[in-house]
């Protein structure tokens, strides 16, 4: 009896001993866990909880403007796409109206003496542009033209194929003003819808009007000031300038408006014969939908 | 008292230990840990876990919404007509590249306009491209250090992403002297 006390002591001391061991690690164990948890806490949760109510109400205020939106998106997204493919990526291009164009333009700036006679000008058979679909006519022609001709000849050719005002406002600048609309007034997204899907010749010949309109919808400073310094926008300037002038009005009463889809493709400017004058050779390319 | 003695009596002590922390880490894993670290968000308690899968599904249905909300007051956004027209954007202006390209000429040597001549400029919206023809002149023979100064100020401009070097040659010209021609073909950003 005595051995067996003797033999049994030490294997109970070391069956306690790792019994113990191996409960402390499943201790340390939980307890690391505890800690990775609370520190969860502090560093994932509490972000995220303050961020959830944001998300919340943009989603609802997101929703009640898609509801507001699709009123009239409706009807402007068929009047658009029509213009789109008879006027600015026709089947064919129309070489009378192309050229009525760029006859118009140069007699309007020889009008007020800032270009001389413009070359003949000579387009290219179609080839296939980089967008499936798509073919492209290279335009080009050579004039003389004092530095104010110049900018607005680039400046029509950038215009040529623009719709509507929000055609003519960067990426960048449409996501402000939508952003703006949803922190200000969400209802105003139809006032903001209406005014992008303005078309463009009638905004140009009564800016005021247009903006005066959507300027109604918003009456925090902020966001008027965000509306101004959009509305002065290179682009938008240009387009006041030269479709709210003769410009406009010929293309108006000629019904040249809109315009075919034109890129600049190459020019070359030299310095020409009187200061502020230049000699430029400019190829435009034009755009239709058709493989001709 | 041997070391064994010693051994066998703190065993005791260790398991009860280990046992009574054990049990106690366990009630407080399964009973006091989730009541402290789960919120209430939208009705429902959620742990981190399921707060950041609720975050990421609020995420995608806000980039839902918005996207559904600029194609209904952006309608032609995913059209080759959109992507033309964005194509239009990006072309840098030439007038306004012209008039940089002078300016930064101008600094170079400001208190005289007339040595960087430029005769002729082509540009290449659709391969960003531009390229400059001209002429240091009315510097004697600093010319080719001045066509290299421009080069360098051209360089540090914030819309020009690389230049080609330009075969630097000094020749002699009847009417103007030394003169250093130049054609500076440029790759814009």
């Amino acid at each position: 009896m005595r051995r067996w006390t003797r033999c049994s002591r030490p294997i109970r001391t070391a069956l306690f001993s790792a019994a113990g061991i191996a409960m402390l690690s499943a201790a340390g164990f939980l307890l690391a866990e505890h800690a990775t948890t609370v520190l969860e806490v502090r560093e994932v949760s509490l972000p995220l909880v303050a961020e959830i109510p944001q998300f919340e109400r943009r989603i609802a205020v997101l929703t009640d403007q898609v509801e507001m939106a699709e009123l009239h998106a409706a009807t402007s997204f068929g009047s658009q796409e029509e213009s789109v493919n008879v006027y600015v990526l026709p089947e064919d291009i129309d070489f009378d109206r192309l050229l009525a164009v760029f006859d118009i333009l140069g007699e309007e700036l020889k009008n007020e003496k800032l270009l001389t006679e413009i070359s003949e000008i000579t387009m290219s058979d179609p080839i296939p542009a980089q967008e499936e679909g798509l073919s492209v006519r290279s335009v080009s022609m050579k004039f003389a033209a004092h530095e104010d001709g110049v900018q607005t000849f680039l400046s029509l050719v950038k215009l040529a194929g623009l719709l509507t005002i929000g055609d003519t406002l960067s990426g960048e600048e449409r996501l402000l003003l939508l952003q703006k609309t949803e922190e200000e007034n969400p209802a105003g997204v139809v006032a903001i819808e209406q005014f992008f899907s303005t078309d463009l010749l009638h905004y140009a010949r009564e800016p005021k009007t247009y903006e005066t309109q959507l300027l109604r919808s918003f009456s925090s400073p902020s966001f008027t000031k965000t509306i101004e310094d959009t509305l002065q926008s290179p682009l938008l300037r240009d387009a006041r300038r030269i479709l709210g002038g003769a410009v406009g009005t010929r293309l108006q009463q000629y019904n040249l408006w809109p315009l075919p889809l034109m890129v600049l493709s190459d020019v070359r400017i030299h310095a020409g014969g009187a200061p502020g004058w230049f000699v430029l050779s400019v190829t435009v390319d034009v755009y239709s939908r058709g493989n001709d | 008292m041997s070391t064994a003695v010693i051994a066998h009596r703190s065993a005791a002590a260790l398991f009860l230990f280990s046992f009574v922390f054990l049990v106690l880490l366990v009630f407080s894993h399964l009973y006091i840990l989730p009541k402290v670290t789960t919120v209430e968000v939208a009705g429902s308690m959620r742990n981190a876990q399921e707060l950041r899968e609720y975050h990421d599904s609020l995420l995608k249905d806000l980039v839902a919404k918005e996207h559904e909300r600029n194609m209904l007051v952006l309608p032609m956004e995913d059209s080759a007509y959109h992507r033309l027209v964005e194509m239009k954007h990006s072309q840098f202006p030439l007038l306004v590249l012209r008039s940089s390209l002078e300016q930064t000429a101008r600094q170079l040597l400001p208190d005289d306009s007339n040595v960087v001549h430029v005769e002729s400029m082509r540009y290449t919206p659709g391969e960003k491209r531009a390229e400059l023809t001209g002429d240091i002149r009315n510097v004697g023979s600093r010319s080719m250090t001045v066509l290299a100064q421009l080069l360098e100020e051209l360089r540090a401009q914030p819309f020009i992403a690389d230049i080609a070097s330009p075969r630097f040659r000094r020749v002699e010209d009847p009417r103007l002297g030394p003169t250093s021609p130049f054609t500076i073909r440029i790759k814009l950003l």
